[in-house]
Order: structure tokens, then C-alpha cells, then sequence
């Protein structure tokens, strides 16, 4: 990089201090969230380590550890690769300081409040979006002022011309706003408590067009724009080609919009969503590849350094993992795929394979070149950063390589049917207790990451040790040649880049066609709707019940879709419909099982078995790996709230009559009272000594609502 | 099969023409990369990072 200098220095610095913050936090979050996910995972393999603290139960853990490696792990470490990186390509200072530190510090009480609450069991139970209301308004207003400051900074800078890095921060800014606004438009009933304005198939289209697109837009373009930038920076070379880039750009971001449905295939989406997910989800392998071949290119003539230099071995090899993710992404999609791996821990490997090899290993290459330079020092130890790929590489590959072995073992044991027509595995904890010794295997995978990344911790603090004890603010520079952007004959998408405005709404358009098109016709339901199915709304009793079942998690094992396939329904009656959870607020589909599907578990058992098996799952089966929750039997129903909540609930079109809406209340303790009734009446038959207060505790409300599941329009 | 797909879908008009102009757009963004017109500015363009500070690396 010997003409690597710019032009004249300015009377301006670069704020690498909004860098430093940003980067700290990427390393303290990225620790919570490993050590939260190794939990997760140890609780899977072996259950006590739930501890039989609510707090700590997998359904609010397995969110946090979500919440925490996307939103405070790898958010972080966006908003530390484009604060630099921005300022540096648009060479000049970010907008405004103040809006800087406010970004910073919001988004580090946001995380907090996600901390606390999550496990408090406040959550709205959708995928990514499980913070509630005050959370959501507070994310939207953060992101607003990183909007703002970000745009400013645009329309300030000294560069004509954006280069592609920038793009892909401008389409994240813009899609992550469009996507967390309309996937929480949601009403209040309490001040930690809302139900989404979306029920049923409704919320679960929006629900995955934002969940696939949290994939998209928060862990895949920003990281792109990154890699745009940070693989150059690191091998001294420019990017394979800028062509390509540009359809990369443009390619990705219109199709990646649509690919949402492929996470609901054979489920009760109709189909032309299902087969329109798919075939946008097998469109994306070419933007992808593309990008990916992009990167890896950008390397040509200098392979030597994926040998020597740690920190290309982590971009590279990060790059790679892309490209990995990608291809198994759209095979995944295949409806065919799908019916195999959909609620097993195939997609588990697959998620992790590009949160862990994509995500994790591209922000360790860029903290590990951007800390020396931010520092003004030299890494510690290169030695210490190249251990450190080995051991993390080892451990996303013993990951993955477990996680798929256990998807594929157990989605073969649910299709297998003898030629009897029988499921050969009717015993769904078979195929659980099956792939625990693989559950152990990918908490070693963790732990090894862990172990990886704790050496990191160590190397930067030494680094940040020898750092000089005075700061240095690098000043901006110049443009090289402030002609360029001005010579005649600028093409249409020269000016196009030029124009912040311009290039921003057509990347808004490039989203928004996918968006409207794939939801607007579900949102006119009544095409689909067979009115002779229709089915009865909650009863108090029952929606009370509910909103416990979705404070604990209950999602993050178990579904409630039994999709057309035979052997679903084989194993747990009817194929689900639309109308079935037509007034569910929020739709609780679910994305895995690694407990069996409820949608039809009402009647199966009585009630006394719901008593026992939430007690202690395993006192009726013996293998279970789910959490004890002996404190439903304490907590008291929350009566109180009903009336305001079954008013929310009509209001927003679920058929109450206005005498249920004013008694929800009374309606729900008389229920209440019944069904303690004949729950007593059972465990005296057993002769077991029955709980205090039964009428007015919270198993009651959970049971009342899992004996309803699958009942509802029964003739 | 195709018809259960599109039987609850009634915009088939509208499929047509996006794909219609989906592959204009797309065409459009071909000849804009591959245009030689364009070749040294993407140069340049794909040099920025490279240019965008000004420490000195050995």
C-alpha cells in the first residue's frame, strides 16, 4: 500500500473513540451471548441445568441467547465496522457527536432492559422480536437517531461518490427500520404485556418476512458492506470486482425480501406464499455466491496470506462460511428439504454455521485489525489470534457437523413408516433421547468457541496494555482526486450514488415491491378462510392460560402447526388450517420440536397428567428433557387484566360479545373453579394430595388452555 | 399442482408484468456493470478503501 495516503490532512479528526465504545461492547456481549448459548446448549444435553429457577428455564434463556448474539453481539460490532469505516469512506467526522454517544448508550440500555426482562419471562414470543412494547419503541427510537446521524454524515461527506460498502449500510438502516416497525405493531394490555395487531397466519407471514430478514438485513448485508470494506483493508488489495458488486447489491437486496415464506413451508400458508418463498430463496444462491466469490477473489495473488496472517484467515475463512450458509439456505428451501429438516436441528447447524463462521469470525478479523490501529499499537500476539482460529474453526465445525447428524437422525425417524402404514418411532421422546449424545457434542463445539474467544479477550487486553498512554485522532484526509465525481459523462448510476436521497428510496422500492406484494393479498384474508370452519375465539380461562404459555417460551420446543405431510399427521392428527389459529395473537407456529407438536394435544391426556408432567416431566416420561415448573402451581392467574385484554381482543376483530369482554373476570374464575373441580377429583381417584388454592393458581389456566388445543370447531 | 398454487391467487396479471419488469431492471443493471464506458471509474471506485486514510503501512 505504498500510495495508500491521501490528499492534504483537513481541520478535522475521525471520532474513533464512538469506535473504541462500540468495539468494547461487541467483546462483553459477545461473551454473554457465547456463555448464554453454551447454557442453552448444556440444558439441552442434560436438563438439570435448568435449575428449576424460572429465570432460567430454556424457553426465557433460548431467547436471550438469541437476542444476545444478534442484537448486542454482532450489532455491536456493525455499528463499530461502520463508524469507522463510514467516516473514513465519506472522509469526514460522523454528523454529530452527541448523536453518536446517544446511539451508543441507547442501544446499550436496550440490551439491558432485553437482559432483564427476557428472563423475567416478558416476551412477545416471536422469533427475534421478543421484547415488548416499551423495548420496541425504545429500539425504534434508537435506530432513528442512528439513522439520522448516519444520513448526516451522508449528505456531509467530502467523497462524491459512495462506494459499495456504503450501500449496504444505507439498505440496512432503511429495511431493518421497515421491518422492526411493522413486525411490532402491537397494543399494549399491560406495561409489559401487548398482543400484536397480526394473529394467526397473518402474524406468521409477517413474523418471518421480518425474521428471515433479521437474517438478511442485520447479519448479512451490514457484514457484506464490511467485507467490502475490511478484506481489502486487510490483503492491501481492491475487491475482486466492482461489477459484480453492483449486482450483487442490487440483486440481494430485491430478492432477499421474499425469501420469508420458506421458513412456513407445508404448513397452512397457502401455497402459491409457500412456492413463492421458495423459488426467491433458490434466486438468492447466484446474488450470493456472487458476493461470496467476490471476496474470496479479492485475494487473488495473494493467497501466501491466508498462511500468514490471522487476520485474513478469519475474513476469509468467514467469507467461506457464506458462502456455505448460502448454498445450504436456499437448498433448505426446497419444499422437499424442507418436510425433512423444517423443527429439527438441521436448520440449528445452519443458523449457527452462519452466525458463528459468517458473523462471528468476520467481526474477530475486523476487531483484530481495528483494535491495534484504534489504539495506535501493535496486536499483542499474532500467534495468540491464529490459535484462536483454530480452536474457534474446530469448534463451529464440531457444530455444525453434530447439529446436522442430529437434524437428519431425527427427521428420518419421524418420516420412518413401516409398510404398515405405522410410524416406526410412534414414541417422540425415541427420537429425542436418540441425539442427546449429539447435544453434548455441540456444547463441546461451544465451549471450544468459547475457549477460542477468551483468548481473544486476553490478546486485546494486552494489546489495549501497550497502547500509548496519550490519544491520537487521526485527521481526515482530503479526497485523492475531487475531480473524479465531476468529470463529464457520469453514467446513470454514477449519479445515482451520488444522490443519497435518490439511491435511498430506490433501495426502499427494492424492498418495499416484495414486501407488499407477498403480504398485502394474505392480509385480504377472507379469500381464504373456508367460513364453514370457522372456529370459537379463547375463553377467558383459556386466553389467561395462553398468555402463560407464551410468557414461559413454550415456542422454542414446541409447535403448533401440523403440516400436510403423512407422517405429521400420522403422528399428531389432522393437518392444521388457517382458521384454527385465525385469532391467535401471536401465532405460536413454532420453528422447532424438540418436544412433540400441541396443535392437537387437547383431550389426549387428563388433566391430572398436565398436573404431574409440569410438575415433573418426568414422572410420566421417563426420558424428557423439558424443564421442571413446580411454581405454576403457586403463581396466581392474573383475572384481573382479562377484561382489559378481551377488550383489546375485540377491538381488534376476534368475535367476543360484549357480555364476555365485561365478565372476562368472573367468566375465567368460574372456569376456573370447575376445572379445580374436577382436577381434584382425579388426584383424590390417585389418591395424591391436592395443591392449595387450585382454583386460583396458574396451572390451572395452563391446563384449561392445552385441553383446548386442536378442540376448537370440533362437531 | 401448479393450479392448487395459483388457485387462490387472483393477480396473474400482475405476476406477468413483474417479471416483465424484474428482468428489464435486472437487464439494465448488466449493461450499467458490464458497460466498458464504465471501467475506469469502477477502478477507481474499487480503490477507495485502500485510499480512504492516511497512515502509512510498511
Amino acid at each position: 500500500m505504498s500510495e495508500a495516503t491521501g490528499g492534504p490532512l483537513l481541520n478535522e479528526t475521525y471520532d474513533d473513540k464512538i469506535v473504541k465504545a462500540f468495539t468494547l461492547a461487541t467483546l462483553v456481549f459477545g461473551l454473554v451471548a457465547f456463555i448464554v448459548g453454551l447454557l442453552a446448549a448444556l440444558q439441552l444435553a442434560y436438563w438439570p441445568f435448568n435449575f428449576n429457577l424460572e429465570w432460567l428455564t430454556f424457553g426465557r434463556i433460548r431467547p436471550l441467547h438469541t437476542n444476545a448474539a444478534i442484537f448486542a453481539f454482532a450489532g455491536n460490532a456493525i455499528f463499530a465496522g461502520i463508524y469507522h469505516s463510514s467516516q473514513r469512506l465519506l472522509k469526514t467526522r460522523m454528523f454529530n457527536d452527541t448523536l453518536s454517544w446517544a446511539h451508543f448508550w441507547g442501544w446499550q440500555a436496550i440490551i439491558l432492559a432485553a437482559a432483564i426482562s427476557l428472563p423475567l419471562g416478558f416476551s412477545q414470543s416471536k422469533e427475534y422480536a421478543e421484547l415488548e412494547w416499551p423495548i420496541d419503541i425504545a429500539i425504534t427510537v434508537v435506530w432513528v437517531i442512528f439513522a439520522v446521524n448516519f444520513f448526516g454524515t451522508l449528505i456531509r461527506r467530502r467523497e462524491k461518490h459512495m462506494y459499495v460498502a456504503i450501500w449496504f449500510y444505507i439498505a440496512t438502516i432503511i429495511t431493518v427500520a421497515v421491518l422492526h416497525i411493522f413486525n411490532s405493531l402491537e397494543v399494549p394490555v399491560g406495561m409489559m404485556q401487548s398482543y400484536p395487531v397480526w394473529a394467526g397466519i397473518q402474524d406468521a407471514l409477517v413474523q418471518w418476512w421480518y425474521g428471515h430478514n433479521a437474517v438478511a438485513f442485520f447479519l448479512t448485508t451490514p457484514f457484506l458492506g464490511l467485507m467490502y470494506y475490511y478484506v481489502p483493508k486487510a490483503s492491501g488489495r481492491p475487491i475482486y470486482s466492482y461489477r459484480l458488486s453492483i449486482i450483487h447489491f442490487w440483486a440481494l437486496v430485491f430478492i432477499y425480501i421474499w425469501a420469508g415464506p420458506h421458513h412456513l413451508l407445508n404448513t397452512a400458508l397457502p401455497d402459491w406464499a409457500q412456492t413463492l418463498g421458495m423459488v426467491f430463496s433458490l434466486m438468492l444462491w447466484a446474488p450470493s455466491w456472487g458476493g461470496m466469490i467476490n471476496g474470496l477473489l479479492t485475494l487473488r495473488g495473494a493467497w501466501h496470506l491466508l498462511r500468514t496472517d490471522p487476520i485474513v484467515k478469519f475474513l476469509i475463512t468467514a467469507v467461506t462460511f457464506y458462502g456455505m450458509s448460502t448454498f445450504e439456505g436456499p437448498l433448505l428451501s426446497i419444499k422437499s428439504v424442507s418436510s425433512l429438516a423444517h423443527y429439527t436441528d438441521w436448520i440449528i447447524g445452519h443458523v449457527h454455521g452462519g452466525a458463528l463462521g459468517w458473523n462471528g469470525f468476520l467481526t474477530f478479523g475486523m476487531l483484530y485489525f481495528l483494535i491495534p490501529k484504534l489504539w495506535n499499537t501493535k496486536l499483542y500476539s499474532m500467534k495468540l489470534a491464529t490459535t484462536h482460529f483454530w480452536i474457534g474453526l474446530t469448534g463451529i465445525l464440531l457444530y455444525y457437523i453434530s447439529m446436522m447428524a442430529s437434524g437428519l437422525t431425527q427427521g428420518l425417524m419421524w418420516q420412518a413408516i413401516n409398510d404398515k402404514g405405522q410410524l416406526i418411532y410412534p414414541d417422540f421422546v425415541q427420537t429425542v433421547t436418540e441425539i442427546v449424545p449429539l447435544y453434548w457434542v455441540r456444547a463441546a463445539g461451544g465451549l471450544l468457541f468459547i475457549a477460542g474467544f477468551l483468548i481473544m479477550l486476553y490478546n486485546v487486553y494486552m494489546t489495549i496494555q501497550s497502547a500509548p498512554a496519550e490519544e491520537k485522532a487521526e485527521a481526515v484526509t482530503a479526497p485523492v482526486h475531487p475531480k473524479d465525481g465531476r468529470h463529464t459523462g457520469d453514467g446513470g448510476h454514477r449519479k445515482l450514488e451520488g444522490m443519497v436521497i435518490t439511491f435511498s428510496i430506490l433501495s426502499f422500492l427494492a424492498i418495499a415491491v416484495g414486501s407488499v406484494i407477498e403480504i398485502y393479498p394474505t392480509l385480504s384474508l377472507h379469500k381464504y378462510i373456508d367460513k364453514n370452519a370457522m372456529v370459537e375465539p379463547w375463553t377467558p380461562l383459556e386466553q389467561a392460560g395462553r398468555d402463560i404459555y407464551v410468557k414461559e417460551g413454550c415456542y422454542v420446543c414446541h409447535s403448533q402447526m401440523i403440516r400436510k405431510l403423512p407422517f405429521d399427521v400420522i403422528r399428531f392428527g389432522e393437518a392444521s388450517t388457517i382458521e384454527e389459529s385465525i385469532y391467535n395473537r401471536p401465532f405460536q407456529w413454532g420453528s422447532k420440536r424438540t418436544g412433540p407438536d400441541l396443535a392437537r394435544v387437547g383431550g389426549k391426556y387428563p388433566h391430572l397428567w398436565h398436573l404431574r408432567h409440569m410438575n415433573n416431566p418426568r414422572d410420566l416420561v421417563e426420558a424428557s428433557l423439558m424443564p421442571r415448573y413446580p411454581w405454576l402451581e403457586k403463581k396466581k392467574i392474573d383475572f384481573y387484566s382479562l377484561r382489559r385484554k378481551f377488550s383489546v381482543m375485540q377491538s381488534l376483530g376476534v368475535p367476543y360479545g360484549d357480555e364476555t369482554v365485561a365478565n372476562a373476570d368472573k367468566i375465567a374464575e368460574e372456569e376456573a373453579i370447575t376445572l379445580a373441580a374436577e382436577l381434584t377429583k382425579e388426584i383424590q381417584a390417585a389418591g395424591g394430595s391436592v395443591p392449595e388454592n387450585l382454583e386460583r393458581t396458574q396451572i390451572t389456566a395452563l391446563i384449561a388452555y392445552l385441553q383446548a388445543l386442536g378442540q376448537k370447531g370440533k362437531k | 399442482m401448479k393450479q392448487e398454487a395459483l388457485s387462490a391467487f387472483q393477480y396473474g396479471d400482475l405476476s406477468s408484468f413483474a417479471m416483465i419488469l424484474f428482468m428489464l431492471t435486472f437487464i439494465g443493471f448488466i449493461y450499467f456493470a458490464y458497460n466498458k464506458h464504465n471501467k475506469k471509474f469502477f477502478d477507481q471506485m474499487a480503490r477507495m478503501p485502500l485510499n480512504s486514510d492516511n497512515e502509512v503501512e510498511s
